[in-house]
């Protein structure tokens, strides 16, 4: 080549530095690995809850109801004396399943929506956007509350009410990141390189805006659990005997003031697993973040 | 010889806030095979909405309302959009900034193995190989290692090269450059140019350059082209033009074009400033910063005409021009 080439700033010649890893860039954001700790923590427990509790979670001792906290008994029994921490392990099973599980949908399609509209336009986005908007004047609790009292209470319920309306917000985040993106040089590099859309769409766009849509998807996990837990206390949620944290509280409500740590143990862990999951997505947001 | 690139009376109109105007308006161009062409001219005059509608990538808001783009003698546009991706296959791009001209969270070296991969078809591994020569032809020492490299670990002189190597990945004839050198200290800048003639020079590219700095023009382009407003006001050959510019807008930038020997305490500027293109001036759109300006610049807008042989202005009264010394 040219002598052209000869001059090269030192900085060209100098090996790759400052590249950082996934993991380690995810060790040096505290607040990833705050919520990572915690909610990690909260995940094993309820992982292993059948390994750790120490009773069944529908394990009734009509003998010993109502009991303070004690070396049998680490949190207390209920009113029908079944073990309070062994129920808080398996009622944390279950709304994290549900959370999860009732997230995956809305993310998916919200996401492929999102950018297919964002990235097309023209009609497809003008139908999209009204969709949206008829779905997001509604009041968001009314709306689960209604179409889970429609489609039947329990977990299935839960599952079609946030397939049917969480969606948007995940649409609506990844269409936004989508339009800043498509106007970008790179894309139009690649469709001026020859590449088929699908392509463009695939590999140029959509790893650059999925990342907020994981984002949201965390802090989406504690609303998703917030809500199981609020229609579990309107009786709406999960149904008894199953254990569930917004039963659990409901249940304990009658004992409020004598027995109040009833409803304040699945409470607190309610919240311990909300600020969890949200330092989560807030540390992801700076992790994933391109340099 | 047919032209490599051909464009005649192209008409490109943008959409802005319910109104419209003519970003470019009747602008032809033509570049012979190997050959280079400069576009010159203020910032907003059209230069690079040109070049994206030569390309096919204007924004949402732009439309080619007129004109054709031959390409190596067969008009670019076609009936499919997969015929049209074909043809324009001939034409590659480099933008002015190669961060955002490089996508952040892919590797350089998947970003020029692209094309070979999903457009010529290459294997994997050929793809793979072609992608390393590139990033060697494009000057990047050391190619095994960078291969792996993402755009924000790289200086702006590599990301520079490696977004002039993933143009020449999909092997085209023609190169299209957007101020590619805008962004670059003085020294990556020659080096950069040094590289496009290089280029020029070996693989027969054709080039057509974009820029506002005449002295860029210069070392790497033979034929100038002068915009201003939406319209070409001067063609040449470029040490012609630049010699003795036969249009008032030429003349005014190069006087104010910074000059190392001049011991001149002020820079010489042109009055006034670009019109608003929604409402352009009656007539010859330079007339209101024009010292030439006569009544009859205010009656029409003035087409581009032969001056001389290989010379084209827009200018009534280019001849005055030559009365007054330059430099």
């Amino acid at each position: 080549m040219s002598d052209a080439n000869a001059v090269l700033v030192d900085e060209d010649l100098a090996p790759i530095a400052g590249r950082r890893s996934f993991a380690a860039r995810a060790a040096r954001t505290p607040a990833f690995v705050a919520g990572a700790l915690i909610a990690g923590a909260v995940l094993l427990l309820a992982l292993l809850a059948p390994v750790i509790a120490r009773y069944g979670p529908l394990q009734q001792d009509l003998l010993h109801p109502l009991r303070p906290p004690s070396a049998a008994h680490w949190l207390g029994t209920d009113e029908f004396g079944r073990d309070i921490w062994s129920r808080l392990l398996y009622a944390g099973r279950t709304d994290l399943q549900v959370g999860v599980l009732a997230v995956v949908f809305p993310f998916c399609f919200g996401s492929l929506i999102g950018t297919l509209s964002g990235y097309l336009g023209g009609w497809l986005d003008a139908i999209v956007m009204r969709v949206i908007d008829v779905v997001l004047a509604f009041p968001f609790y009314v709306l689960i509350i209604a179409l889970v009292f429609f489609v039947g209470e329990g977990t299935r319920g839960i599952y079609i009410a946030f397939a049917l309306t969480d969606w948007v917000i995940y649409a609506r985040t990844v269409r936004s990141a989508t339009l800043v993106v498509r106007r970008l040089d790179w894309v139009a590099a690649a469709e001026g390189g020859g590449l088929s859309r699908r392509r463009v769409l695939l590999r140029h766009i959509l790893p650059n805006t999925v990342s907020q849509a994981i984002v949201y998807a965390m802090s989406d996990i504690v609303l998703v659990i917030l809500a199981v837990v609020t229609l579990g206390y309107l009786g709406l949620g999960v149904q008894p005997p199953a254990p569930d944290w917004g039963a659990m509280i409901n249940d304990g409500q009658s004992f409020i003031t004598v027995h109040p740590w009833l409803s304040l143990v699945p409470g607190l862990a309610v919240v311990l697993t909300g600020i969890g999951l949200s330092l989560l997505g807030d540390g992801l947001t700076d992790v994933l973040r391109p340099q | 010889m047919t032209a490599a690139l051909e464009v005649s009376d192209l008409v490109v109109e943008i959409r802005r806030h319910h109104h419209r105007f003519r970003a470019v308006d009747h602008v032809s161009l033509r570049v012979d095979r190997g050959g280079a062409l400069g576009i010159v001219g203020e910032s907003g005059c059209g230069k690079s909405i040109t070049l994206r509608a030569i390309m096919g990538l204007l924004p949402p808001a732009g439309r080619v309302l007129a004109g054709t783009v031959m390409v190596q003698g067969e008009p670019a546009s076609a009936d499919s959009p997969r015929a049209e991706r074909a043809r324009r296959r001939q034409l590659a791009m480099v933008f002015q900034d190669a961060l955002s001209a490089l996508n952040p969270v892919m590797t350089v070296g998947d970003q020029i193995a692209e094309a070979p991969l999903r457009v010529l078809g290459l294997s994997r591994r050929s793809a793979h190989a072609r992608a390393l020569e590139l990033l060697g032809v494009v000057g990047i020492p050391d190619p095994r290692r960078r291969y792996g490299a993402y755009p924000h670990e790289l200086s702006g002189g590599l990301r520079q090269r490696v977004m002039i190597a993933i143009a020449l990945s999909s092997d085209p004839t023609i190169l299209l450059c957007d101020e590619p050198t805008t962004a670059l200290d003085v020294t990556i800048q020659a080096q950069i140019l040094e590289l496009l003639s290089d280029l020029r020079d070996s693989n027969g590219l054709t080039i057509v350059f974009v820029t506002h700095d005449l002295g860029v023009v210069g070392q790497v382009c033979d034929d100038l082209a002068v915009m201003y407003a939406g319209r070409i006001v001067e063609t040449g050959p470029v040490a012609e033009v630049l010699a003795a510019p036969r249009h008032p807008y030429t003349a005014g930038l190069l006087a104010s074009a910074l000059d190392v020997d001049s011991h001149a305490s002020t820079l010489v500027t042109i009055p006034g400033s670009i019109p608003d293109p929604m409402r352009l001036p009656p007539g010859c759109a330079f007339n209101p910063r024009c010292p030439f300006a006569q009544p009859d610049c205010l009656v029409s807008p003035v087409p581009l005409r032969a001056v001389a042989a290989g010379r084209a202005s827009a200018c009534l009264h280019h001849d005055r021009l030559l009365q007054v010394p330059h430099g």
